[in-house]
């Protein structure tokens, strides 16, 4: 959201729920947000309570996005937005330095000048908003109303905001925007194959139209409570230029386009590391004249690469990004996933993908979706595997079943919890489900559909998780006070050992290895576990820790 | 050269694009995967303004995201959550959040 306010060339990714998700107005939104420069001043309680209203969480370490931490003159906080988080530090109320710092090493990154701290939360509200909308659902609440709806209308009436605020956005917005309401009138909209866009909307509409009657008709949500925007209103008001992408030309309904242009680009042949193909084929780009580009993501690659191509008579120059040589074949690091072919352009670009057959790793993934066993699909389960059902606790894994319900099918992953009651999730809502991971062989307690014991359970983890972070915290101080061997730097000993390792290490392998080697060399007992599944890789870091 | 430098000898290319900004309605076929990211790449370059990208479903939302992230910078990148796909299951941030709210 801040991006698209920004006004910066730049993307943002959302699904069509997305465009559907009621917001604040993006004048409030920007309100939220603060800009620190080093040398203002900032009572440190005035910015304890900015935080807090703006949505961040106080802990005493910080550990993820949407959290901060304050201990003397120093204030850590995680921005959203950030890939590391953020170190206040204070010269009484004036700010001293901002620095980026590792989150595992809580060493500083960086120094900056100055930053801006979003808020920790997608809507800003008012003390009115609150207010108003106790107010509002009071009204409206029915007879006998569940007990989770008098609570969130008992927590707006005291002007605090209820756990699951989302739910009410329909009483807290007096008007609801959607996220093209923050892209910029000169922004651009891009539908991604509408097709399967309109279809979308379609399913999840029906869904979302069944949850809301069921809910309604057990009380638990009021009939002005819709949870999101039609999303034809949402299109209809929207004043933004659209650009509709997709590889075939299919119907658009009753869409009327200024422009179409049939695209000519194309996949590439994929050689799976067949050398003597890639040479017959490299010929016979050159013949035609056509810039080819061969990527590889490292120098260490490219030098491997190239090795290897000498054996077959193919002799490449490593150019850089953006020095590419026209007409020429040559060899690029470059981040692009998969190759293309340009004929128009007379380009043909090759990754690792079409040359190896080898998918590049992600250089990084959104941060809601870090260090959770989430699952992408649910063929990655097999009958009889233990799963958690963010709401519904430890079940046992069934299988994929097709239902009708309305004359409508579709695919439910099942789930059996104690007594043999089956829970059946849409297989589109697998983000809800994550696999169960414990210690080999060790069978989990299932947990009762409809029972309170997984809430409890969730509430105790919270609580224990706290107590071990304190404990945690003095730990470390203690380990911290302590002296040790400080070894030195690597020399090139070091390097020609590493150099002769016939793998190249993935990049979490060479974060690990310099983790440890910065250890070594400071005056301080080393205090790391390094954990994986033990191959040459692994074999490669603890010899050259050894060395 | 980059490669965003090639698609400018495709002058059918480089004038959709510019014509994006003035017709309300356009209509690119025949992009392939790999071929997607040169055409983000080019948009951002030769127009200069923010693009909301809409996907499918939140799984081909973030496979584009991770496509992307390798060719843009941080901050010029965002992927609107998937708790937002799903907002009735969706709970803040914070268990205790009690945020009193901005004045207004």
């Amino acid at each position: 959201m801040n991006l698209l306010l920004s006004g910066r060339p730049g993307v943002v990714i959302a699904t069509p729920q997305g465009l559907q998700y009621p917001l604040s107005a993006p004048a409030l939104f920007k309100k939220g947000q603060k800009h620190f420069v080093v040398g203002d001043e900032i009572a440190l309680p005035d910015l304890a309570q900015w935080l807090n209203q703006a949505g961040y969480h106080r802990e005493n370490l910080v550990v993820k996005p949407g959290e901060f931490a304050m201990r003397g003159d120093i204030v850590d906080l995680y921005p959203l937005d950030r890939e590391s988080p953020l170190r206040l530090e204070f010269f009484g109320d004036e700010i001293d330095t901002i620095k980026t710092f590792d989150l595992t090493s809580q060493r500083s990154l960086e120094e900056l000048p100055e930053a801006t701290v979003p808020a920790a939360s997608d809507h800003v509200f008012t003390a009115e908003d609150l207010d108003r909308a106790g107010r509002e659902l009071a009204g409206d609440l029915p007879k006998e109303a569940a007990a989770s709806l008098e609570i969130a209308q008992e927590a707006l009436a005291n002007g605090q905001l209820p756990d699951d605020y989302d739910r009410y956005l329909d009483y807290l917005l007096p008007e609801s925007f959607s996220l093209l309401d923050y892209l910029p009138a000169k922004g651009l909209l891009l539908f991604n194959d509408w097709q399967l866009i309109a279809e979308s909307v379609k399913n999840m509409g029906a869904i979302n139209d069944d949850y809301l009657a069921s809910q309604i008709a057990s009380k638990m949500m009021t009939s002005r409570q819709k949870l999101r925007l039609d999303f034809d209103a949402v299109l209809k008001a929207d004043c933004h230029h659209r650009l509709y992408v997709s590889l075939i030309a299919h119907s658009m309904g009753r869409l009327r386009f200024g422009q179409h242009l049939a695209w000519d680009s194309r996949e590439p042949q994929q050689f799976f590391s067949q050398m003597e193909l890639l040479k017959t084929e490299l010929d016979s780009y050159a013949k035609k004249g056509q810039t080819v580009v061969l990527q590889v993501s490292s120098r260490r690659q490219a030098e491997e690469f190239n090795r290897s191509c000498h054996d077959y008579d193919i002799y490449l120059p490593l150019a850089e990004a953006d020095g590419l040589k026209e007409g020429r074949t040559q060899l690029v690091i470059g981040g692009y996933a998969s190759g293309f072919v340009l004929p128009d352009s007379d380009l043909v670009y090759l990754t690792e993908k079409e040359l190896f057959n080898q998918n590049k790793r992600s250089k990084k993934r959104i941060k809601t979706l870090e260090n959770a066993q989430r699952l992408r699909s649910y063929t990655e389960l097999k009958p009889g595997d233990y799963v958690v059902h963010v709401n519904h606790g430890i079940g046992r894994f069934e299988g994929i079943q097709t239902l009708e319900t309305d004359g409508k099918k579709r695919d439910y992953i099942t789930i059996t919890y104690q007594k043999g009651d089956q829970l059946f999730v849409p297989a589109d809502q697998l983000s809800l489900v994550q696999k169960y991971v414990a210690s080999e062989g060790k069978q989990p307690h299932v947990n009762k559909l409809g029972g309170s014991e997984w809430a409890k359970t969730k509430k105790r983890v919270a609580a224990r998780v706290e107590d071990i972070a304190d404990d945690l915290i003095d730990l470390y101080a203690k380990r911290e006070a302590e002296k040790g061997f400080a070894f030195s730097p690597d020399g090139s000993d070091q390097a020609a050992f590493e150099a002769a390792f016939p793998y190249e290490p993935t990049p979490d392998q060479l974060r690990a290895t310099a983790e440890i080697k910065a250890d070594m060399e400071k005056a301080k007992p080393m205090d790391r576990l390094l954990v994986g599944d033990v191959g040459f890789r692994e074999n490669r870091g603890s010899h050259a820790g050894s060395l | 050269m980059q490669v965003i430098d090639f698609l400018k000898k495709d002058q059918a290319v480089t004038a959709f694009i510019a014509k994006t900004s003035r017709i309300k309605n356009s209509l690119l076929t025949g992009v392939e995967r790999g071929a997607f990211a040169v055409l983000i790449q080019a948009y951002l370059a030769q127009v200069g303004q923010p693009l909301l990208l809409i996907e499918e479903n939140e799984y081909k939302a973030q496979e584009r995201y991770n496509d992307l992230s390798r060719l843009l910078a941080d901050d010029d990148l965002g992927l609107l959550p998937w708790t937002v796909t799903w907002p009735r299951k969706r709970r803040s941030v914070h268990r205790t959040n009690s945020a009193a709210g901005f004045s207004a």
